[in-house]
């Protein structure tokens, strides 16, 4: 018996994850893999925008608008650091 | 920041060696496969580490050229010294990237927590930049120096990745166009049949319809529901007045096979033998009794028929002679032409008597006061009476009476013409004639008369008359024996009758008739009596046989008892109220099979009606699927168009922020190439222009001419483009923390005095912020030695081998 553990989403900076940690085959299975391909690191925006870089003017920007909401301000931020990733999952919960 | 010590426990070609470095310029000389470009790797791995979160990293060349040759745990580690006095020491095992870690040198406290970027400690964190935009800005390698050779692009797009976007791995300009794509492909516009917006909309079009569709046949199918429900409470009613009226027939049916039981128990004790027997059969005797005392009844009471008998009449009737057919009473003209005749004759012989002579004589002689009036007067009336006699049905007394008058009359009439007759002669024999003509007249219509009568022989008229009236007399006297005998015979054949039918039923036949008469009345009362016994008995026992029908009583008795049970049962589901308020009709069979052939009709319409229903159920349009369709393509087209908002304030965050960047480093840049840009060009260049939209480089020197950096020589632009991103570098990163640069071979494509003049400016540089150049020229070693005060030479020797 063998299972796949695919991880998916954003990771906060501050977990430190290990794959190891959650790559050993417990009792019952035989073969444990474990996908990570899809797990990224969340964006740190305080970090961000104290870089004196377009995006830490975009994030600056974006977080002193006043006509945002916070739940569209953090849609922007992560959509707009995306893009400037090179990222097209554009589309922000 | 600066690089203390570098240690590559197995990086690449290098295995447990380290490079101590000093602050300001490092020049690290050595030949090729002395490991300068490894050295270089290790320099970044060692402060960046590699991001652990899987994805388009886009290390792999990384990965493939430094990964051990060895096949030792990849491992590489750094000393670094911070303008703030601390001293990190930053390991990165860098295969699986699980033992890394950054350490305070001075307190020991793992300072991992503050420098993690992408699941792995990235000590650029601490110059205000990260590992891809120091690799972009601050590790200046070879290959991208002579990337500039084939485009000049390609460097500018790393400057401006670099400038623009600091840790990103797209330009805003990149990301700008990967937004638009996104927005293009991924939301489109109402006019792009293809793209998920204007196809959002059509479905949210197209699931309105449906759910209009749907919201109608659930419509229809809500009022075909009601219509079923109607119809199934109409037919429930149906069902339920056949039920009742069941039940009232059954109640109904059980009262009278209870009255039905009740009259056969009353009357089974008057038949125990069976059907009562069958009286005598005397209604031929009963009839010869009615008839004989009815004709007893109607017989003759001529007492003078007592006196006779049939024979005797019979005898006298045969005795008398027969005239034959014919007038029974005088005819009464052949009464008055006899009389007339009579008359005439009698006034024709005394005119005759009287002669000529005796006519004379008496003209003269007065004639004696007549007598002869009233005779006449009295002859005249006596006539009329005849006549009215006659014509009142009196015909032979009205005859006698009317010939009598007629005589008198005659007689008077005559007499007084002989007493007033002229006595001439001629008067007498004008008389005469008259007198003969009519007699001769009265003749004609007596012999006329008589012969109408059947008087068939006259003769002389005078005898015919008499013969006439002689039949006439006999024909009565036939007659009135005739009726007698009859009365006679009507007499005998009732005492005869009497008689015999006293006989026939057993009485005295003998006795006096009236006595008999009297003894057949009593029979025929007594008879009467038994009949009307017999009858009643009878009647009850046809009252007993249709109270049981085809059952005995013990039948009628436990059908009945089992009747009662099912009306009682089927009465009990009724109320009283309901029950009285149902009439049963004079024909209930009738009413009963009425009502539940319309309980028919109610199940088959009603069953019709449902496999109507049950067919549009079937092929009902799913609403529950119709509305959460018309929900989930309300929400796709609420999601694309707000994700569309969302990217387009992006956008404009974005384009705002890039020009924002461009328009406040391109000044800074441009002032850090100014402050180098105549040393390196030894004066050919001394003036610089940094494009903020595409960080696009021109020069002018003392001609006044502007040119584009990438269209100067090969030289030229890799040293224009060296001092931007030694630019970038002083203008990036935290302004109390310098970035330090690692070159690699950056003057491969410089001529000596350039090369001097890069590596003075480099010197100068190095005063500010840690310079690591890696080369393989002598030029660069010998001004390295010329300048030991003011560099830290190293010299790498050639690796050996592996092995």
């Amino acid at each position: 018996l063998a299972a796949r553990l695919r991880l998916v989403g954003e990771l906060d900076e501050s977990v430190h994850l290990e794959e190891r940690d959650i790559s050993d085959v417990p009792p019952g299975l035989e073969a444990l893999k474990v996908d990570l391909s899809e797990l990224r690191v969340a964006y740190d925006f305080d970090r961000i925008r104290q870089e004196q870089t377009v995006r830490g003017e975009f994030v600056r920007d974006v977080m002193a608008a006043t006509d945002l909401s916070e739940a569209d301000k953090r849609r922007v931020l992560v959509a707009g650091l995306r893009a400037l990733d090179g990222r097209d999952d554009l589309e922000v919960p | 920041m600066r690089f203390d010590v570098v240690k590559a426990h197995a990086f690449g070609p290098l295995r447990d060696r380290e490079l101590i470095l000093k602050p300001g310029l490092n020049i690290v000389h050595g030949p090729n496969e002395a490991g300068k470009s490894s050295w270089h790797g290790a320099l970044f791995a060692a402060l960046c580490g590699r991001r652990r979160g899987r994805g388009p990293s886009g290390d792999q060349p990384f990965v493939t050229q430094y990964r051990p040759w060895s096949g030792e745990r990849w491992q590489v580690s750094a000393e670094i010294a911070l303008a703030d006095g601390r001293q990190i020491e930053l390991r990165h095992e860098l295969e699986n990237r699980v033992d890394c870690s950054a350490t305070d040198l001075q307190t020991g406290r793992d300072v991992s927590g503050e420098i993690i970027n992408d699941g792995a400690p990235d000590g650029s964190l601490l110059l205000g930049l990260d590992r891809r935009s120091f690799h972009a800005v601050a590790c200046v390698r070879q290959a991208e120096i002579l990337a500039i050779k084939d485009s000049a692009g390609t460097l500018q797009s790393h400057l401006q990745r670099a400038a623009a976007t600091a840790a990103a791995t797209s330009t805003a300009a990149d990301a700008l166009r990967i937004i638009d794509a996104y927005r293009r492909e991924q939301i489109g516009s109402d006019q792009a049949p293809t793209k998920p917006l204007l196809r959002a909309e059509q479905r949210l079009q197209a699931a309105e319809n449906q759910l209009r569709v749907a919201e109608q046949a659930q419509s229809n199918l809500q009022a075909l529901r009601e219509e079923v429900e109607r119809k199934r409470e109409k037919a429930s009613a149906a069902e339920r007045r056949v039920r009742l009226v069941e039940a009232k027939l059954a109640l109904a049916e059980a009262s009278a096979l209870e009255r039905r039981l009740a009259t056969a128990d009353r009357l089974a004790p008057l038949f125990p033998e069976g059907e009562p027997p069958q009286l005598s059969d005397d209604a031929a005797p009963a009839d010869a009794v009615a008839a004989a005392l009815h004709a007893w009844d109607q017989r003759p009471r001529d007492p003078s028929l007592s006196n006779e008998n049939a024979e005797a009449l019979e005898q006298a009737l045969r005795d008398l002679p027969d005239p034959g057919d014919g007038d029974v009473d005088e005819d009464a003209a052949v009464r008055a032409a006899a009389e007339e005749h009579r008359v005439a004759v009698a006034l024709l012989e005394g005119h005759r008597n009287g002669g000529p002579a005796a006519a004379q004589a008496q003209a003269g002689a007065p004639s004696p006061p007549s007598r002869k009036a009233p005779m006449l007067l009295a002859g005249l009336a006596a006539f009329g009476l005849g006549v009215a006699l006659i014509l009142a049905g009196l015909g032979a007394l009205g005859a006698v009476v009317a010939a009598a008058g007629a005589g008198l009359a005659a007689y008077a009439f005559l007499s007084a013409g002989r007493a007033a007759a002229p006595s001439r002669p001629d008067a007498w024999r004008e008389r005469e004639a008259e007198l003969v003509g009519r007699a001769d007249a009265a003749e004609g219509a007596l012999r006329e008369s008589l012969a109408t009568r059947g008087v068939s022989d006259v003769g002389e008229v005078g005898a015919a008359y008499e013969r006439y009236r002689e039949a006439r007399q006999q024909r009565r006297q036939r007659a009135e024996l005739r009726r007698r005998l009859t009365e006679r015979r009507r007499l005998e054949g009732a005492e005869a009758s009497l008689r015999s039918a006293a006989a026939g039923v057993g009485l005295d036949g003998k006795a006096q008739l009236d006595e008999v008469a009297e003894a057949l009345r009593s029979w025929q009362t007594q008879r009467a009596q038994r009949l009307r016994e017999h009858d009643a008995i009878l009647q009850s026992w046809t009252e007993w046989r249709e109270a049981l029908g085809n059952w005995t009583v013990e039948e009628l008795r436990a059908g009945t008892l089992k009747r009662r049970q099912e009306a009682e049962e089927l009465r009990a589901a009724f109320s009283a109220d309901e029950l009285a308020a149902i009439e049963l009709e004079e024909d209930a069979p009738s009413q009963l099979q009425s009502l539940r052939a319309s309980a028919q009709r109610a199940r088959e319409e009603l069953a019709g009606l449902e496999a109507r229903l049950s067919e549009q159920e079937a092929r009902f349009p799913d609403l529950a699927a119709a509305t959460e369709e018309r929900q989930l393509a309300a929400e796709d087209l609420a999601r694309l168009r707000d994700l569309d908002r969302i990217l387009e304030r992006t956008r404009g965050f974005l384009v705002r922020a890039s020009e924002r960047a461009h328009q406040n480093i391109a000044p800074a840049l441009q002032s850090t190439l100014q402050r180098w840009l105549p040393q390196i060009t030894l004066g050919r260049y001394t003036e610089t222009l940094v494009d903020p939209r595409d960080l696009l480089v021109r020069v002018r020197g003392p001609d006044g001419n502007w040119r584009e950096a990438d269209r100067l020589s090969h030289g030229t632009a890799e040293q224009v483009y060296l001092l931007l991103r030694v630019a970038l570098a002083e203008h990036m990163g935290k302004r109390d923390e310098p970035c330090p640069l690692i070159l690699d071979d950056v003057t491969a494509h410089s001529d000596p005095e350039r090369t001097v003049a890069i590596l003075d400016a480099l010197a100068a540089i190095s005063e500010e912020r840690q310079v690591i150049f890696f080369s393989q020229e002598a030029e660069v070693l010998e001004w390295a030695r010329l300048n030991d005060d003011r560099c830290n030479l190293i010299r790498l020797p050639i690796l050996e081998p592996a092995g």
